[in-house]
Order: C-alpha cells, then structure tokens, then sequence
C-alpha cells in the first residue's frame, strides 16, 4: 500500500515546511504510519471498509462518438477510511479534520462513531449551513466547528492541520486530499487514495473495456487524478486534466498549503490548491494540464445538462474538452457527479 | 557580529528592564496608517518592531493575526507595498531594531532572492520565520546562511516540548542544535504549537524552569543570544512571569491588534502599550 516511500519533494514541490520543532513529530507520525499499515491484518480490515462505506462505482454512459468512452466513477474517499483506520490502530482517541463537501463529513462521522472516535470536524461555510447535515453531525456526536471558515479563510483544512500541529500527540488527522499539510501527511492521502485507482481499473477490466489511448480527468485539486493515473500506464496513455474554476481572475502562484509547496490559483479572496505531486508531473510533461472557467462550458448540451447524471462543472469542462479534442483513437472521459458543497 | 537587535536588548538590562518587542500589523486602508501604528508604538515604550507580512495561508497564526492577514489580502494590499512600508520605517527611525515576521510560504512566493535583497534594501536586522526547516532540511534553501552573510538574524523558535526533553534523545539533539545556531535571541514558545493569541499558557513554573534550561545551555554551549517569550503575552500577569523567569524581552502582538480590530483608537492602544512599557522595569 506504501507508494511514495519517503518522498519528501516532487521536483520543486513538496517538502516539510513546519518548524523544527514539529518536524519531528511528522517523523514519528510517518515512522507509525509505516509500521502500521505494514501490520497482518491492516490491508484486509482497509478492504472490508471500503467495501461497505465506499466500494468504486463505475459505469459507462452511451455516447454517439465511438472514440469517446464517458465513465462515470464514484468519489475516492479512500484517504478517509485509511486514516480513520490509522487512528484506530494508533489507539488515538481524538480525530481532527476539515470538510468542504457533505460526503466527506457523513462518512468521517460515521466512521468516528464506528470506532468509538471524538471527531472534531471543520466545516467550509458552503456546507455548515447545511442544516440537515448539522443534525447529523450532532447525532453523530460530531464536535463541529464553523466559526473559523465563516469569519476567517475558508479553508477547513488549514484549521484542522493548525490542531493536529499543536497536540499531534493527542490528534491523528484526517485529510482528504494530498494538497494540504506538511510532509508525511500528503502522502498518506497518496498511499490510500492511489488503491482506488486500481479498484477502478480492476472494475473497468471486468467490464472488458478496451484501453484507451487517453484518459482525460476532470480536477480540482488533482488528489482524485493522481489515484487513478498511478493505476494506468503512462508510456502508452496520455494522461489530461481539465480544470475549471467558477472565477476567471485566479493566477497562478507558488505557495504552501500548510507547509507543502506547490501550485495555488488564487485571486483576493479565494484559493485552489493542487497537489504537489500533479504539479510536478504538468512540469514534467507527464500529464497535460488544461484550465477552463464556468462561462467557457458550452451549456447547449442539454442532453447532457438533463440527463440522469448529475455532472460537475468539471465534468462538464472535461466532456468539452473531450469533443473538441478528437485526435485520438480512444479517449476515456472519466466524469463525477457533482459533490454538494464547495464549488472549489 | 551583533545588530541593532542585541545592542537593544543589552541597552534595556543594562536599565534594569526586559525589552518590548511590539508587532506591526499592515493597515488594510493604507500605509499611512500603518505608519501611525508605528509612531504611536515607538512612542509608548516598544523597543524592537516586528512587522507582520501576511501570508495568504496563516496557518501557524491564531484569529487575531489570521485577520490581520485577511484584511490586507482582500483590500489588494500586495508583499511590495508591505516592503516599501517597511523602508519608510527605516527612514524614519534608523536606530530601532526591525524584524520581518511572516511564514517561509510568502519567501518562496517571492522568491528568496528577491525576499532577502529587499528586506537588505530595508535595512532589516532579523527575521522570524518560524516554519523555515533550518535543521530537518540542513539549510538546503540556504536562507540561514544568507542571513549569516548578511548579519541580518533568523530568530530560532523553541517549544516547551525541546526544552524538557530528555538528554540524548532526538528532540535534545536539535535543541542543543538551536541553542549553538540562534543569533539575537532565541523565543521560547509559551503556548503548545506555537500559536499566536494562544489561550493556553505554560505555568509560571514552567516556563522560570524553560528559559533556566535554555540559559544554561546557552551557557554550556557558549552562545551569549538573548532569550525572548512569545506566544500568548497579554496581561500584566504574563509580563510579571516574564520577568520572574529570567528571559530578556517578550513579544506581544495579538492582544493589541485585536483591539485595532475591534476598533480602538490609536490613544487607547497607546494607553496600552504605555502599561506594559512600564511594567518592564525589574
């Protein structure tokens, strides 16, 4: 399951960017990590849980175009199992982590519940006022937090890394994407999150699909991309991500999402984080990068826009790519639904 | 080689007082008001400035300090302006100690080169960078070395956690590490995790026992730096057990920050800060 064996930089991304002081405690985290998942027993308890909280989903959609495959694919909420199971095993009782969607929240608390867990939960103000989904969390025994992102940055991540910083004794973090936090915690999500791409491609092979000549990823932070290229071979797969952000004045900068460099489309107010990893891969040419906006998706597609899925705007910018890209024998399209909460 | 730092530091015990370190904040409306902020500082006792260059992701900050980055951030105040604030500082106060406070994210957004040669052009006499991986990286980026060359410090930050670890093991290493590198002084840190505006504090006792423990081995290691508490300094209690613990400044910035935020005049923050100036005196 260990894939990124100690990475610590992808080129000029990545690194630990914590003080010294709390460098070591990533060590220890990482040094526990390994031991952990190494342990009889782990991978199989890690198999029976996402077979019943979040098994991959996969089908395709009919086009008319016999190049194009459309897949739809379900979320990779691998990264939330792995390390809720991490906490259980490290006989923590605290969990610390910071949602943006109302899958991601459902499926930390049960689990938290599950193992007998106290789960500190951040909530992005897209979902915190959620009403229905705050009963939940109550239910759940949920300790929410939603003051920070409604009057500070909107960024529940950041608030969950700053607790797990101050008492990583106490705290074991769930992340949910690998384009936050300092070193090892990028690639724990990695590690998890990189089994569902084979889950993916095992149930794409049932299927007797035949491999495509390109798979075209539609991406926000890249953690979902990531997974499922690691799966597939990239000598004879091109490999595209198509973003797209409801704003069109971000630019590009070089920052750290809690002390991981790596690429941030930012404008005043608001930021998109990628993953450190992906974006070394873009300047490597390993995977092409393409970038859109909401007002550039071409909404005449109707069939699309009023069938039975429910695609994300990316999904959307990806199937546009996809029909204006047609220079390869067969293209993979692999769309999502789109996830209640955060745009970004 | 010392600076503008340790002569201030030294200048204040040889008064028989421990030295203020005051944080400036970045007015969102102007630097112009900035400015006030600084004169009304000097004006009420505060020994070194450190100004506060926001980072776009604060996240070794507390709430205050969070939206002292916000409210420049949406206002469009850009790491330039920030910079050319800081040379008018220079201008107008020549001997006061400056240290440039932000996150190592906003030097690599800058990139280093740029950050250091314009925090030279500012005349700057230190940095506080607490998230620089000085020791776990071995200076790769060589900003340590840089300053060195520059005679410009990086202040090295130390946790509780280091200071009461035990003799050979890996927390004692690189505190023994810090002690040998830190130039100026060094902060030991009064709240777990190092936040600003912590709410929770070391005891009295534990921190006398902190800064006896990184003196003594200032001394055993021969480093003359001085040593400085941060992280949750507010009340006159807190500046009483600065005292009380042999350390030779402190740091305060949220607790008045807050109140700018809040909506103080510049008088009553000055009130304030005319307070804890007075109760630097041993």
């Amino acid at each position: 399951m260990i894939k990124n064996n100690d990475t610590l930089w992808y080129g000029q991304y990545g690194g630990c960017f914590i003080a010294d002081a709390f460098s070591l405690d990533c060590d220890k985290y990482y040094d526990e990590y390994k031991k952990i998942v190494r342990q009889d027993g782990f991978e199989k308890e890690f198999e029976q849980l996402k077979a019943e909280y979040s098994p991959v989903e996969f089908k395709l959609l009919e086009t008319e175009d016999e190049n194009l495959m459309v897949g739809i694919a379900s979320e990779n909420l691998y990264s939330i199992i792995g390390t809720i199971l991490l906490a259980k095993h490290m006989k923590k009782e605290k969990v610390v982590c910071g949602t943006r969607y109302t899958d991601e929240a459902m499926l930390c608390a049960k689990l938290c519940k599950k193992y007998g867990l106290k789960l500190k939960m951040f909530m992005s103000k897209d979902i915190s006022s959620i009403s229905s989904l705050m009963v939940q969390m109550k239910t759940y025994g949920v300790e929410t937090e939603t003051c920070m992102c409604e009057e500070l940055f909107n960024l529940p991540e950041m608030y969950a890394f700053q607790t797990w910083v101050a008492a990583p004794q106490e705290y074991v973090l769930i992340n949910c994407r690998n384009n936050v936090g300092a070193f090892p915690h990028p690639n724990i999500v990695s590690d998890f999150a990189s089994v569902y791409g084979e889950d993916l491609k095992l149930a794409m092979e049932s299927m007797g699909m035949p491999s495509p000549e390109r798979i075209v990823v539609p991406s926000v932070s890249g953690t979902f991309a990531l997974g499922v290229f690691g799966a597939f071979d990239s000598k004879t797969i091109e490999f595209v991500t198509v973003e797209c952000d409801e704003e069109d004045d971000l630019q590009e900068e070089l920052d750290s999402y809690c002390g991981t460099f790596t690429k941030v489309m930012r404008n005043r107010y608001n930021d998109r984080v990628l993953a450190p990893e992906l974006s070394n891969m873009f300047d490597n040419g390993e995977v092409l990068r393409k970038l859109g906006n909401i007002s550039q998706i071409d909404t005449n597609h109707s069939d699309l826009l009023c069938s039975q899925t429910d695609f994300s705007v990316q999904s959307l910018a990806g199937l546009n790519y996809c029909e204006k890209n047609t220079d390869k024998k067969l293209t993979l399209c692999l769309v999502r639904n789109t996830r209640w909460g955060a745009v970004l | 080689m010392s600076n503008r730092i340790e002569e201030t530091i030294k200048r204040a015990q040889d008064q028989g007082k421990v030295a203020f370190i005051g944080l400036v904040p970045i007015d969102p409306e102007s630097m112009d008001n900035s400015m006030e902020i600084v004169d009304m500082m000097i004006s009420s006792g505060v020994d070194i400035l450190m100004v506060h260059i926001p980072n776009w992701f604060p996240w070794m900050e507390g709430t205050v300090l969070q939206k002292a980055a916000q409210m420049p951030r949406n206002a469009g105040v850009t790491r330039d302006n920030v910079f050319e604030f800081i040379k008018t500082i220079r201008i107008k106060y020549p001997e006061i100690p400056i240290i440039n406070m932000t996150l190592y994210e906003t030097v690599m957004t800058m990139g280093q080169e740029r950050f250091l040669k314009l925090s030279k052009e500012a005349d700057v006499d230190g940095f506080d960078i607490p998230n620089y991986p000085l020791f776990y990286t071995a200076d790769k980026m060589e900003f340590y070395k840089e300053c060195l060359e520059r005679n410009q410090h990086l202040i090295l930050a130390i946790s509780y956690e280091l200071v009461v670890s035990e003799e050979g093991s890996d927390e004692y290493i690189l505190l023994r590490k810090m002690i040998d590198a830190a130039k100026g002084f060094v902060f030991v840190m009064n709240a777990p995790g190092g936040q600003s505006g912590s709410d929770v504090k070391l005891t009295d006792q534990q921190l006398t026992m902190a800064v006896g423990r990184v003196k003594d081995l200032m001394k055993e290691q021969g480093n003359d730096c001085y040593i400085s508490i941060v992280c949750g300094i507010s009340s006159s209690e807190d500046i009483k057990k600065v005292k009380v613990s042999g350390a030779h400044c402190f740091m305060i910035g949220s607790a008045y920050i807050k109140s700018l935020q809040d909506g103080q005049t510049l008088d009553e923050i000055s009130d304030y800060l005319e307070g804890v100036s007075e109760m630097c005196n041993y």
